[in-house]
């Protein structure tokens, strides 16, 4: 699989992309209009991204052989993910209010940012890590 | 004579005939079945294998898994490869090897000229095909030469199935654990069955041209082709089956008018003036039992498939260690028949009283008696599976209560046994439960009859899985077995299936059931037509003649027949769905109905018959487009009927409920989609890739680890992730909503008032 590397990693950064760009669209829409047909199809859109995104993730663990739960950046980025799912969630399904969708969006952004520091640093502490004294370090075990 | 009576009479003289040709074909393989030594020995005298290691050996391939892992004649597992066809490659090369050695002075075959290698090849072809088994003392006697090169292929055997560092890539490759055979000594008596079954598809019957198992698998090197009988017979059944075809669109085109809805819908729910019994609502724990085996299932499914790509590894965790891949896919096959049988039980033990408007005495122990009966089956020899597979249990113990290796059969003797009592059990429950019914002459009573008729089938034939014992040959072990398998899966079930479905249409008042009862017995003529005869079509290559293999062919073919026109049942269901106002109650279980018959069409009938004429399943049989068939099949088909029967039944035990629908509507589309997915990005293209190898090097190619290694491969496999993803989202989406209907209860109006 190591031949795929490149276009498998590819694959996983454009879909982490194409997913923070749709949720912060789809958090626009929603709490403008949330039971529209575009709020809908964004969904189900949002839906398949994500899918290929964590398809793309497993296969990148099993290429370079580092897997959450061994390797502690990979760790951070899976319990992140689970939250950031979650907040995705509560944005379409449990928020009831206005306030209440702002903030699941709001909070889901910052999450998938974060989630990128940790891709970016290969470090669990990700953006935080040169403040805390991790500056440099690329991958953790 | 009644239309009615005239059908039951056809029914009765198809299934008598029927299983009249099945038994004596049971006899023709039995009377060709590749021979079974007493000894296997050199030119020179020296013992090579005895029939007891032979059959010592199959006990070893037994207690691991057998079937699980890897195959045999094509039957298995496949992930690791066809030990039969992956044997006699080796031991072709490692005989051409040695000539060229001796003839050439060449390091290897490959080096040969092109002059050279035809040479050898056709001393080869001549050597191996030749059938030196005495009738008279036993004996096959093999040239020295090639006693050296199954002593080669024995020797990379033994590594294999022991820790040797040699052949740890090939394990791995192989999703085998290290030390898979714990012994040495059993390592070798296991090279000796691998060896037999091998030396049945290289050879000549007695007086013939074509090896014992029709000159499967293909192997260019001793022109192991298929014989012009598998031609003939494959154009036959197509022949046969567009012929069906044409007969069936005329009767539909006759008939389809008469049968109508009820002209008289009933303004409110039949169903809902049930009172369900306290043996009805016993069966409520069966539907979340079932729901737990459905998500174990899944999750095994997922380590199974995991395997190909890392053999021994789970995302970084030393898994095969503890649970290898031939217990995960023993155990995710083996599920998948429980817990689909799991949702027929219940429902037979909810329809009974349901039906009859009668609760015998002491029912709902019964009830509750046998669904304990069923966990301890479950938990008993799935722990026997596991402590076989870990070689802790011994040889004298395996068959009784470890691994028996025959896919879909392979519990323990003992295990079974206890299921069929536990069958028997089930049956007297339901039986003596609809007895009222089935006993007053009645309008219903033909319907429940076929009914019944149908569960009593499912329950007795899972008897089949007795007849074998430890030592029964392995071609008429494979003629029980699929009894088992086929007779259930495309017989019996199928006729459960349209019986059940017809028979709750007559109960919710929306079908009539003189109507409903003659749709059902013609539906169960036309399966049982093609279904019986049908099930040879599993047996062209374990060792059966050619009138077997015609037979297969020609009325395996009629099987799809009543299947190219599914489209009428999934619409005629579909209609009734939205026939009253009330019947919207029943949407989704009307939906998971429908979905029956789309999986019927594809699953069933265009991926079973892609493989099912003799011709392509000889290049076909045991590649990925094997559990193409079966994953569309087994749960596109009886997955989503149990699902559906389940929710149903759950109506009728929580009546006054309002369901949560966006939960089951994203549930079913999610195992929809899911299924489509698993099949369309995963399963069909490998499948399609190692037809193009078996086809262009022979079938050990499309099987090997060379193959099965490449980097597209590996994509592949990865590819079933968002399929398998979806599905399983469906699955914890349906467990979720039953879940809720006793967690989080709401009621309708008028109930919370009360």
């Amino acid at each position: 699989m190591i031949e795929y590397y490149s276009e498998v990693k590819l694959v996983h950064m454009l879909m982490a992309l194409a997913s923070g760009s749709l949720l912060f669209i789809h958090g626009l829409i929603l709490m403008r209009r949330p039971a529209g047909f575009v709020a809908n199809a964004l969904r189900y859109l949002r839906y398949g991204i994500d899918t290929i995104l964590i398809t793309a993730a497993l296969m990148l663990t099993n290429i370079v052989q580092q897997y959450p739960f061994i390797n502690s950046w990979l760790s951070v980025k899976l319990v992140l993910l689970m939250v950031y799912l979650g907040l995705g969630q509560i944005l379409l399904y449990s928020a009831h209010s206005q306030q209440q969708r702002f903030i699941a969006w709001f909070l889901a952004l910052l999450t998938l940012l974060y989630i990128f520091s940790v891709a970016e640093t290969h470090h669990g502490w990700g953006v935080l890590s040169p403040v805390l004294g991790y500056a440099g370090i690329t991958q953790a075990g | 004579m009644t239309n009615v009576k005239k059908l039951w009479l056809f029914l009765a003289l198809l299934l008598v005939i029927s299983f009249g040709v099945l038994i004596w074909s049971g006899n023709q393989i039995y009377q060709s079945a590749p021979s079974m030594p007493e000894q296997v020995v050199t030119s020179s005298g020296d013992k090579l294998y005895s029939r007891d290691e032979i059959e010592t050996g199959r006990q070893v391939w037994q207690s691991f898994g057998g079937m699980q892992l890897g195959s045999i004649w094509g039957h298995g597992g496949y992930v690791a490869p066809d030990w039969s066809a992956d044997w006699m490659h080796r031991e072709l090369m490692a005989l051409l090897d040695i000539w060229a050695a001796e003839e050439y002075g060449l390091d290897s075959y490959e080096q040969a000229s092109a002059e050279q290698k035809a040479a050898l090849e056709g001393r080869l072809k001549s050597l191996v095909r030749q059938n030196t088994y005495n009738p008279e003392t036993g004996v096959i006697t093999l040239s020295e030469d090639r006693a050296r090169a199954i002593e080669q292929v024995a020797a990379h055997y033994q590594s294999l199935f022991g820790d040797d560092a040699a052949t740890s890539e090939l394990r791995e490759a192989y999703a085998m654990k290290d030390n898979t055979v714990a012994t040495a000594e059993n390592r070798r008596m296991l090279t000796a069955f691998f060896w037999w079954t091998s030396w049945a598809t290289m050879t000549n019957r007695i007086d013939s041209d074509t090896t014992y198992t029709n000159n499967w698998p293909s192997e260019p090197l001793i022109n192991n082709e298929p014989p012009p009988s598998m031609f003939l017979w494959s154009v036959f059944s197509v022949t046969f089956l567009l012929a069906g075809i044409g007969l069936m669109g005329w009767y539909y085109a006759v008939s389809h008018d008469r049968e109508n809805a009820s002209s008289q819908l009933p303004a409110t729910d039949p169903m809902r003036a049930l009172r369900p019994t306290p043996s009805m609502l016993a069966t409520a724990k069966y539907f979340w039992v079932l729901l737990a085996l459905f998500l174990v299932q899944i999750l095994f499914g997922a380590i199974t498939a995991h395997y190909q790509v890392e053999g021994q590894v789970m995302y970084g965790f030393e898994l095969a260690d503890m649970l290898p891949y031939s217990i995960t896919r023993t155990w995710h096959t083996q599920l998948a028949v429980l817990w689909i049988a799991m949702a027929w039980l219940a429902t037979g033990l909810y329809i009974g009283p349901a039906v009859s408007g009668y609760e015998p005495p002491y029912q709902r122990l019964g009830v509750n008696v046998l669904w304990v009966c069923l966990l301890v089956i479950v938990v008993g020899a799935f722990a026997g599976q596991w402590l076989a597979i870990n070689q802790s249990l011994g040889l004298e113990h395996n068959f009784w209560f470890g691994h028996q290796g025959w896919e879909y059969a392979d519990i323990g003797r003992f295990w079974q046994w206890f299921l069929f009592i536990g069958l028997l059990l089930w049956l007297f429950l339901v039986g003596r439960a609809l007895w009222p019914t089935l006993r007053q002459p009645s309008e219903n009573r033909s319907i429940v009859g076929l009914l019944f008729l149908s569960t009593v089938a499912i329950g007795l034939f899972f008897g089949a899985a007795l007849v074998w014992n430890e030592h029964t040959h392995i071609s008429m072990i494979e003629y029980w077995r699929w009894w088992l398998v086929h007779l259930w899966v495309e017989g019996f079930f199928e006729v459960f299936a349209t019986a059940v479905i017809a028979f709750l249409f007559t109960r919710l008042g929306l079908i009539p059931v003189k109507t409903a009862t003659i749709a059902v017995l013609f539906a169960t003529i036309i399966f049982m037509s093609g279904g019986v005869i049908g099930t040879l079509h599993h047996l062209y290559f374990v060792g059966s003649p050619t009138p077997v293999l015609a037979l297969g062919a020609s009325f395996s073919a009629l099987e799809v027949v009543p299947l190219a026109y599914i489209g009428f049942e999934a619409y005629h269901n579909y209609r009734l769905g939205k026939a009253t106002e009330w019947m919207k109650r029943y949407r989704w279980p009307v939906m998971f109905f429908v979905a029956v018959a789309f999986w019927n069409l594809v699953g069933a009938g265009l991926f079973g018959f892609l493989i099912n004429p003799p011709l392509s399943l000889y290049y076909m049989q045991g590649l990925n487009l094997t559990p193409l068939h079966g994953h569309t099949a087994l749960f596109g088909v009886y997955g989503m009927l149990g699902i559906g029967l389940a929710l149903f039944c759950l109506r009728g035990i929580r009546p006054n409920l309002i369901w949560p629908e966006g939960i089951l509507k994203s549930s079913f589309w999610c195992l929809n989609i899911g299924l489509a997915l698993m099949a369309l990005l995963t399963l069909l293209p490998l499948g399609v890739m190692q037809l193009f190898a078996s086809l262009d090097q022979g079938y050990w190619y499309a099987r090997s680890a060379e193959f099965m290694q490449q980097p597209l491969v590996d994509l592949l496999v990865w590819m079933r992730v968002p399929g398998d993803t979806i599905f399983a989202i469906g699955a914890v989406l349906l467990a979720w909503f039953i879940a809720s209907l006793w967690i989080a209860p709401k009621y309708e109006q008028a109930d919370k008032q009360s």
